[in-house]
């Protein structure tokens, strides 16, 4: 891989993010939904001694699937759709570039604003952190747990828009299309509750894909391979499945 | 340094290109001229890799299109039908940037970028958003990016589509001045356009080579379509006598207008230039004449020529 060709790529990408109104919006969206979800922690826990960590306590408000489903399909659904339909995809794909650097540079671009839209949650968490008498609910490794589950989370997510924004060429479709496909992956997460079985093979395979298990996990601070395996192949997977969609000029 | 043999391409329901075949020697600007529909832009879409064709094969500067994409894209400056640019950069920026994909190196981009704006009349530009520019200067900023990295190979898909006569005078300048280094290969549905820009011409028709002709057989064989209309106070009669009575005159329509005048729709022999003739005989019958013009054959009369008179040639 051409490191200085994979650079521009990125800083084009990035730079689309960072100087468009869009990127502003879906930033200045997030914040707010960040502020409203951690207002709401202070006022349950307002006058009570904590019961669990702050991180947990964020992620049990319904804010935060909402900022997850909806911000990653409004990041990703421009990254290939947008220069379909300006064809500027046209100029791109007859560089020297491969089509493995175009779709890896793309998603990375896209990881990375993500990455930069949760920095206020840590700006908060880092505030709050002084309130606290009791340092077990707001350790490093709970936030860092929590930080690596956002990111792993936001990667599958991100990699599910890719793929929705590589098969059409309109943004808005693009955008509905990823987030069918992540809350399909969302309501799947229930189907465990609902099988009568708990032990037979059929739990464990939905227990697997359960993204409320895995964030549960990452929240209190627990990492372990299965959270990591699942997140890894099922993001491995969309980005696959894109590349050979751009392989396929569709 | 471009081989296309037995192209074809065939979308659902629809061939694109049937078995098109040619070649373009090194240094030529070869124009490829066509109505919308004829193949013009599937050819170089398949020629710039950015889609394969159903059969047969490109060679460009010795590397299969096909089998050989990069190698391929290294060599060719492409600029994409409608000219697709990033509307958001800097004029600069999005050379940069463009420069950057192509792998031109730094050192290399400090002194060729300079190059590039000054021939493509950019350098005062340089720090404009392209989105606030005009189709003229959005244009050359596709040709800029097209000669970027020097390819050998320059593809242009209606360049010059939307421009006014003064941007296309220029366009065509630069277009020209390109010819010693590269290799062009552009295509338009304007004849006069590629008359005045190409050493060759490649016509293009349903996706078939009707014709395949240097600039002057081209012209020579146009001219034999040229008509003259002339407006003639005179006798049906006698007007008709002298009109049978020339030599030079192959065919001729007449009507009849109001306030004594007869028009003449006339088609000259032998590509012979009329107007001198018809205009003595009119002198010296005393007659009056109020309107003599040439009307060159539009690009419909040369595909209706072409596929009448040379049907052997449409399976090219």
């Amino acid at each position: 891989m051409n490191v200085r060709v994979f650079q521009t790529l990125l800083k084009r990408e990035l730079g689309f993010y960072l100087t468009t109104l869009t990127g502003y919006v879906i930033l200045s969206m997030v914040m707010f939904l960040i502020g409203l979800s951690l207002l709401t922690v202070i006022l349950a826990y307002n006058g009570r001694a904590m019961d669990a960590p702050l991180t947990e306590a964020f992620y049990a408000t319904p804010f935060f699937w909402f900022i997850v489903l909806l911000a990653c399909p409004a990041i990703t659904m421009r990254s290939f759709a947008h220069e379909k339909s300006t064809g500027t995809y046209e100029a791109l794909m007859t560089t020297p570039v491969s089509n493995l650097q175009i779709v890896f540079s793309k998603f990375l671009a896209s990881w990375i604003f993500y990455g930069l839209m949760w920095l206020p949650l840590w700006g908060f968490m880092v505030w709050l952190g002084q309130f606290f008498n009791d340092p077990e609910y707001l350790d490093a490794g709970i936030v860092g747990g929590t930080a690596l589950g956002v990111m792993l989370l936001g990667g599958l997510f991100l990699a599910i828009g890719c793929l929705a924004s590589a098969a059409t060429k309109s943004q808005l479709i693009a955008a509905m299309l990823a987030l069918t496909l992540e809350m399909v992956l969302f309501m799947l997460s229930f189907v465990i509750e609902l099988l009568p079985d708990q032990s037979g093979w059929q739990a464990t395979l939905f227990g697997h894909i359960c993204l409320f298990d895995h964030m549960g996990d990452f929240v209190r601070g627990i990492i372990n391979g299965s959270h990591l395996i699942f997140y890894f192949t099922g993001t491995g997977l969309f980005l696959f499945l894109t590349w050979r969609w751009v392989e396929s000029r569709k | 340094m471009i081989e296309v043999e037995q192209l074809t391409k065939r979308y659902a329901g629809h061939t694109a290109l049937r078995a098109l075949s040619f070649s373009v020697k090194k240094g030529q600007i070869v124009g490829f001229l066509g109505p919308n529909g004829a193949g013009k832009s599937t050819t170089m879409r398949i020629m710039s890799t950015f889609m394969p064709p159903t059969s047969g094969r490109i060679q460009i500067a010795g590397y299969d299109v096909a089998r050989k994409p990069m190698e391929v894209r290294k060599r060719i400056g492409y600029m994409p039908e409608n000219n697709p640019l990033h509307l958001d950069m800097r004029v600069e920026e999005y050379l940069r940037f463009r420069a950057g994909l192509k792998g031109v190196s730094a050192d290399r981009l400090r002194t060729r970028l300079g190059e590039v704006l000054d021939l493509c009349d950019l350098s005062n530009v340089k720090r404009k958003i392209i989105g606030q520019m005009s189709k003229g200067y959005r244009q050359r900023v596709g040709v800029a990016d097209a000669i970027l990295h020097q390819p050998e190979v320059i593809i242009l898909d209606e360049p010059t589509i939307g421009l006014d006569p003064h941007q296309v005078r220029l366009f065509r300048k630069l277009i020209c001045s390109l010819a010693t280094e590269h290799t062009v290969l552009l295509s338009t549905h304007i004849l006069s356009e590629v008359e005045l820009t190409c050493d060759r011409i490649l016509i293009l028709h349903d996706g078939k080579l009707l014709a395949d002709d240097s600039k002057e057989t081209i012209h020579r064989r146009l001219g034999s379509l040229t008509h003259v209309v002339a407006e003639i106070a005179a006798p049906w009669e006698g007007l008709s006598q002298s009109l049978e009575a020339m030599p030079s005159i192959a065919d001729f329509k007449m009507e009849d207008l109001k306030h004594g005048f007869l028009k003449c729709h006339l088609t000259a022999r032998d590509e012979i230039d009329i107007r001198p003739l018809l205009f003595e005989e009119i002198k010296h019958r005393g007659w009056t004449l109020r309107e003599l013009t040439r009307q060159q054959p539009a690009l419909e009369d040369l595909f209706v020529h072409l596929t009448h008179v040379r049907p052997n040639q449409k399976d090219v």
